[in-house]
């Protein structure tokens, strides 16, 4: 049976978003630029957003262009704008030295070479969303406070300066949100009426449940999230916040905080069964991820791949709020028949009737 | 015994001045260094790892506990040595080869020196020749490996193979654990267990060697 969309990538995924009925179950993508290039070959396409219309991609997420100094350390490494040198598997990697490991002071924070608001070009931004008529568009800056913190010091002293130094923890998430929340706005001033939604990203889980404790994740995490967050807010957009690992028994903090899409749903981590998430939050929060990037699409077959396709769009048609998506970014080990199967059944067997 | 709840409250809280000066006074009242070993150090840590494990402690509280740990350990080493104490067993404990993940690996390299084992830790991006190396340096009665990234574990069979080739997996039990690393990952591979957690692992090498 051939089936024809009814809304466009922007109406569809809106419409979702409010848990009004659409036409077919919406879809995004995530990956590094290896599985990019492999996919490309493998259709024949030679650019990105070629690919992105023949996966029925419905998301698009434009970034800013950095004009600020260059993104190199005094060795040649690459760096992040923290001036943090990284290297690894994928395009993020992880840090290879912590600048801050050994901070003492509040005032050895404020000494620090922290990146400014006008290090990104905000018109070519801005020109960037405008273009993508159709489909939905995700915005704002990336807020991994908590995350750049940890990388910044390294994830152990970190923990442990939690604890030793709370108000130098307190000094440099405000400087790393000042930033990320100031890039935030002026992306919204700019770029706001071109944007969908508002998205930002900070990872708060581990495999076996939440990184830290309720009272620590109160003191040094939400104050800051929350700010993430009304940019969003403030602008009228739906917000979505990507955390990796088990953060179910963080879901009804973020609900209070005003979220209303959770991404990427690690469901091999404690609690994190989109069965009973559905259950649970179903019709009042909004899911985006979830095909298993730790077990299925790298260990499993084609079929496998498929199956899990099918019951996720099957538990998600009485609910709405939910995107097929991976729940991480596509790392290079994942086979590319996977990946094909995964966005083919994505597209055959989501058609919804409503 | 008011100086051992001291040593294992002092632990529990983190507090590392705390667990430094129990065992140093407890040490100064004549009390055997294996008994404050046993009743204070283990015995919190080990409380430690139910609460870890029940959902009460996260990372940071047990990474702060464990550095109380090794506060107080680091004073009763040498007596411990002095009075002719037996550890635990032996561990060599590494994140394997294309991974610098070491979090993980550090906790229960803490955990396991928390119940009392002797810890060689390689570090982190460990190939199969250095593990089989520590073993023939070291004569461990455990290796552990880690690894976070699917893309990495696949060096854990790696080493097992490395192990068997040397001639040296008879002598040694392997435990492997990490965000990816499963039972069945640990059955297919022929690693002796698994671990979901730091003071799981813990236990497991207790029983291996017990």
């Amino acid at each position: 049976m051939s089936h024809k969309p009814r809304y466009t990538s922007k109406e569809r995924v809106l419409r979702d978003c409010a848990f009004q009925p659409i036409d077919r179950i919406t879809i995004d993508f995530c990956a590094c630029k290896e599985i990019y290039d492999r996919l490309k070959a493998h259709y024949g396409l030679s650019d990105d957003l070629a690919l992105m219309e023949k996966l029925h991609v419905d998301f698009r997420y434009p970034k800013p262009n950095w004009i600020g100094p260059a993104l190199v350390d005094s060795q040649g490494r690459m760096t992040d704008y923290f001036n943090i040198p990284r290297a690894g598997v994928g395009d993020f990697g992880y840090a290879l030295v912590h600048p801050l490991a050994n901070v003492k002071s509040v005032a050895e924070v404020e000494a620090y070479p922290w990146p400014t608001v006008d290090m990104w070009d905000y018109d070519d931004y801005a020109e960037r969303c405008r273009s993508f008529e159709e489909h939905a568009v995700l915005g704002g800056a990336w807020g991994w406070f908590f995350e750049a913190a940890s990388e910044l010091v390294g994830m152990q002293q970190w923990f442990y300066l939690l604890y030793d130094k709370p108000d130098v923890c307190q000094a440099i998430l405000g400087k790393i949100v000042d930033f990320m929340e100031g890039c935030s706005e002026i992306m919204f001033q700019k770029a706001g009426k071109y944007i969908d939604i508002c998205f930002t990203g900070d990872d708060y889980g581990v495999q076996n449940g939440p990184m830290m404790s309720m009272p620590m994740f109160n003191k040094f995490a939400r104050p800051y999230l929350q700010r993430m967050y009304n940019v969003g807010k403030k602008y009228g957009k739906p917000v979505m916040h990507h955390s990796c690992g088990s953060v179910a028994r963080l879901i009804p903090t973020f609900m209070e905080m005003g979220l209303n899409i959770l991404e990427p749903i690690q469901v091999g981590a404690a609690g994190m069964n989109i069965d009973e998430l559905a259950q649970k939050y179903g019709g009042k929060l909004c899911f985006h991820g979830s095909i298993d990037t730790q077990n299925t699409l790298p260990f499993g077959s084609p079929e496998d791949v498929r199956r899990e396709v099918r019951h996720r769009i099957e538990i998600f048609k009485k609910y709405g709020g939910f995107t097929i998506a991976p729940s991480q970014h596509l790392l290079p080990e994942i086979p590319t028949e996977n990946i094909v199967a995964m966005y083919e059944e994505a597209w055959d067997s989501g058609w919804l009737t409503e | 015994m008011e100086i051992i709840k001291s040593i294992y409250q002092a632990v529990l809280e983190g507090d590392m001045s705390g667990a430094k000066d129990g065992v140093e006074a407890a040490l100064s009242e004549g009390l055997a260094p294996d008994t404050i070993m046993q009743e204070g150090l283990i015995a919190a840590m080990s409380e430690v790892g139910s609460l870890f494990e029940a959902g009460d402690f996260f990372v940071p509280e047990m990474l702060i506990s464990a550095r109380a740990m090794q506060a107080g350990l680091s004073v009763l080493k040498p007596m411990l040595v002095a009075s002719g104490s037996k550890s635990a067993g032996k561990i060599v404990i590494g994140t394997v080869k294309g991974d610098l993940h070491d979090i993980g690996k550090n906790l229960v390299g803490m955990m396991m020196e928390g119940a009392g084992f002797e810890v060689v830790d390689l570090g982190t991006d460990v190939t199969p020749e250095k593990f089989v190396q520590s073993v023939k340096d070291s004569q461990p009665q455990i290796i552990a490996m880690s690894a976070l990234l699917t893309t990495t574990m696949s060096s854990m069979g790696l080493t097992i193979k490395a192990l068997e080739a040397a001639g040296l997996r008879g002598q040694v039990k392997v435990i492997i654990g990490g965000a990816p690393v499963t039972n069945a990952y640990a059955e297919q591979i022929g690693a002796d267990g698994f671990s979901p957690d730091a003071s799981a692992a813990a236990r497991l090498a207790k029983s291996l060697v017990a």
